[in-house]
């Protein structure tokens, strides 16, 4: 085999397969790709924005982190509860729900 | 050797599109299962079909970025903040007064340099490709830590895209579902079909080894549930890495908007720009010139000759096409499109099989699974009023003062006029003089999941006073979303526009109950005013719409300078909602005072006030709020709430108790079984009231 060049088919035929192949992949990561945040994070951002207690926000980040993907997570931890729209929030507010007016 | 002068841009290029496309093509239009077979057909084909890489790809591809470039705001955005990074980065200065740190666009540009470095000092790139890399580099650091404070349209279409399949996600993969059999089905059926086709191109190995590891995945996550998202997030990482290059380069706009119909005119007009032939057998994909001796042909001239063919007279000109770049070969294009054909048939039968919820029509139901609910199943009308009040409730209008408002809609069961919705009107004598009754409220008095126009609270408000004898005319501003501040506003304005009723009827609680708590735990309105469920959604538009510079999403200013508000309670969440439900109905009352007509304000009842559930409402809540301990809470707000509302506020709380069988749709919307149980129970108060009123 000789030395593969720029427009051989070896060489081409490299590149186009990584390509796919990494893009495949990418289809696969539609759903879960991001690492969850840190818990502490979470517990401190509804601590801190909602005027949670610790106990309660702990509480809340336990129940949301069994239900909402790690980006969405990610997305209040580092941006707030604010930052996410209406429906991305209904399960934090239930999880608040809970462990605030639920837990009296 | 003297071959043809290597170039490796086109195929660069070409990678990359097609990455894009598939990327965006799975991401946003295949489910899984289509996205394994399009790519591994795809890959198979180019790595086997021996296409050869037309110089009209790398043309029709630069231009046509580069005017997207120009066109897209996206695109526009990431070239500009590329530039800004690197003057960020040089300069040193912090990004804005806020002195954000420079760390991230620091590391990307160092990472994109030692890449390009790297790639540059090994033999697998020339400098150009090292240019480029590093050119996507510091538009990675731009979009990372620039772009996405400022998201373009298009950034924001793919987050809500991206948000809804969160959702859906949620509330299946998330929720504990276990594997189904179509989970693991469906994937073989792909990989199955991929090895067929690597079997008749002749790769039965590869062909084994695919049918071999994803039928070891699939066993294993079969098997062992928990191995999904393991499997899946791995791979996700490795994938997001490499669309994260690609996919802010080259979207997929470039060849939907620009490549494709380029190309579909090029072929109506017989000038295919892609020669494809299958030379497996040759050393090379480029076109070998005529003579090595020949001097490299600048790019301005290159394309003379089929410039001229093109400018020469049909009749003179020659019978058999030039053998240019562009000479078209039928017999490699009919197997590519067969394949082609057949993975996008797979994709999609795999999706099909793969499907999960469908989307809701419209997206406009006030919760998913409306339609399916149990309180719905003896309606058989309900796919075509679902569909009507979809299309009737999404065409809202801004409107001043009160937010938003319906424009008028017609159709069988759904049909809006001056915001009013249509509602069973009594025959009346000639000459006689009804009493005029205008109704408020939010979805539950439009009747919103799902009453058809005569089966509303309105309408059936209108029969009851029928068999009484008593003539009305009823009005339905019952409008999606409402809260009672922005009733009190539109009551207010019809006033104004001189339009006088005889009674005004007000239906509220679920709304106003809900703003509170998404301000509480939201942070959408400030606490302790009126605020609309919409606000920052609403804002959110205005901020993007562009003409308005300086515009935020962010909360106003609260109008008066509060105490923080210490850990939520259900008292004090009570009394923030009687408190702004108190200045609503002030306005109403003063307003109605005004003209001298009677208000009844009437507080909604919900599934949590309903004394007994039917095991169908239990199951539509547990399938909503599954936590129990938000029941709780949520039911315990509703019991603080109703204990604090003023003597002169009917509850309601009670009205749907004496009704057997399914009746709630959701937490608060009821069918029309549970709309004249409403009516009903609004009558002994309303009854007296329209009595005196009668001419």
């Amino acid at each position: 085999m000789g030395r593969a060049t720029w427009g051989s088919p070896r060489r081409c035929r490299a590149i186009v397969a990584f390509a796919l192949i990494a893009s495949t992949g990418v289809g696969c990561s539609t759903e879960a790709h991001t690492d969850p945040p840190d818990r502490e994070g979470l517990t401190q951002r509804l601590t801190d924005e909602v005027g949670l207690t610790p106990a309660q926000a702990r509480c809340a980040t336990s129940k949301v982190y069994r239900l909402v993907d790690a980006a969405v997570l990610r997305q209040v931890a580092e941006a707030g509860l604010a930052s996410v729209p209406s429906a991305g929030q209904r399960p934090f507010i239930q999880a608040m729900v809970a462990c605030t007016l639920g837990a009296e | 050797m003297n071959g043809p002068r290597p170039n490796p841009v086109p195929a660069l290029l070409v990678a990359a599109t097609l990455s894009v496309i598939v990327v965006r093509a799975n991401r946003q239009w295949l489910q899984p299962g289509g996205y394994l077979v399009v790519g591994a057909v795809l890959t198979v084909l180019i790595l086997t079909s021996g296409r050869k890489i037309s110089d009209w790809v790398l043309a029709v591809t630069v231009t046509g970025g580069l005017g997207a470039a120009l066109l897209l705001p996206g695109l526009t955005v990431y070239a500009v903040m590329a530039v800004v990074a690197v003057w960020m980065v040089v300069r040193r200065a912090p990004a804005d007064r806020r002195r954000r740190p420079l760390v991230p666009q620091v590391l990307a540009l160092a990472g994109a340099a030692a890449a390009a470095t790297v790639l540059a000092a090994t033999e697998f790139v020339e400098l150009p490709v090292a240019v480029i890399t590093a050119g996507v580099g510091v538009a990675l650091a731009a979009d990372l830590v620039l772009v996405r404070r400022a998201p373009s349209r298009l950034d924001r279409w793919a987050a809500e895209r991206e948000q809804a399949l969160l959702d859906r996600w949620a509330a299946t993969a998330h929720a504990g579902t276990p594997a189904r059999a179509v989970d693991v089905v469906a994937p073989l059926l792909a990989t199955a079909a991929a090895a067929v086709v690597l079997t008749l191109l002749g790769r039965a190995g590869a062909a084994r080894v695919v049918v071999v590891v994803a039928g070891l995945i699939a066993l294993a996550c079969w098997y062992a549930p928990a191995l999904r998202p393991a499997i899946a997030r791995g791979a996700g990482r490795f994938a997001d890495a490499v669309s994260r290059v690609l996919a802010p380069v080259l979207l997929l706009p470039v060849f939907v908007l620009v490549v494709v119909p380029v190309a579909l005119l090029r072929r109506l007009l017989r000038r295919p720009g892609l020669d494809l032939g299958w030379r497996t057998g040759s050393d090379s994909y480029w076109l070998r010139r005529e003579s090595d001796q020949q001097e490299a042909e600048p790019l301005d001239t290159m394309f003379a000759d089929d410039a001229a063919w093109r400018r020469s007279e049909p009749a003179s000109r020659p019978t058999e096409r030039p053998a240019g770049a562009w000479a078209l070969r039928r017999r490699s294009t009919r197997p590519i499109a067969v394949a082609l054909a057949l993975a996008l048939i797979a994709g999609f039968v795999a999706t099909w099989i793969t499907r999960r919820d469908p989307e809701p029509v419209l997206g406009s139901a006030s919760s998913p699974g409306t339609m399916e609910s149990a309180a719905m199943a003896d309606s058989p009308w309900r796919a075509v009023a679902f569909r009507e009040i979809g299309e009737a409730t999404s065409g809202i209008v801004y409107t001043p003062f009160v937010g938003w408002s319906l424009r008028d809609y017609s159709s069988r069961y759904v049909n809006v006029r001056n915001r009013v919705r249509a509602s069973y009107q009594p025959q009346l004598p000639a000459g006689t003089d009804p009493v005029d009754v205008w109704f408020f409220g939010g979805s539950t008095m439009f009747g919103y999941d799902l009453q058809r126009d005569e089966h509303t609270i309105a309408s059936e408000v209108a029969r009851l006073a029928e068999a009484a004898g008593i003539p009305v005319r009823v009005r339905n501003y019952g409008t999606a979303g409402y809260v009672n501040y922005q009733e009190a506003a539109l009551f207010s304005l019809l006033i104004g526009a001189g339009e006088r009723p005889d009674v005004v009827v007000f239906y509220d609680g679920a709304n106003d109950t809900s703003s509170a708590l998404q301000s509480r735990f939201g942070d959408l309105n400030n606490l302790g005013e009126p605020g609309d469920l919409e606000a920052r959604t609403l804002r959110e538009a205005l901020a993007s719409a562009g003409p308005l510079p300086g515009l935020t999403a962010g909360r106003p200013s609260p109008l008066v300078d509060r105490p923080p508000p210490g850990p939520p309670t259900a008292t004090a969440l009570a009394d923030d909602v009687v408190a702004v439900y108190r200045q609503g109905r002030d306005q109403i009352d003063s307003t109605a005072a005004r003209v001298g007509v009677p208000v009844v304000h009437f507080w909604q009842p919900t599934l949590f006030t309903r004394a007994e559930m039917d095991p169908g409402e239990r199951s539509r809540l547990d399938e909503l709020i599954p936590d129990p301990d938000a029941v709780a809470g949520l039911r315990r707000l509703e019991q603080e709430v109703r204990a604090r509302l003023d003597p002169d506020i009917v509850d309601l709380a009670a009205a749907i108790d004496g009704v057997d069988g399914p009746v709630f749709t959701d937490t608060v919307h009821v069918n029309e079984t549970g709309a004249a149980a409403v009516a009903r129970a609004m009558w002994s108060t309303l009854a007296p009231v329209l009595d005196a009123r009668r001419g």
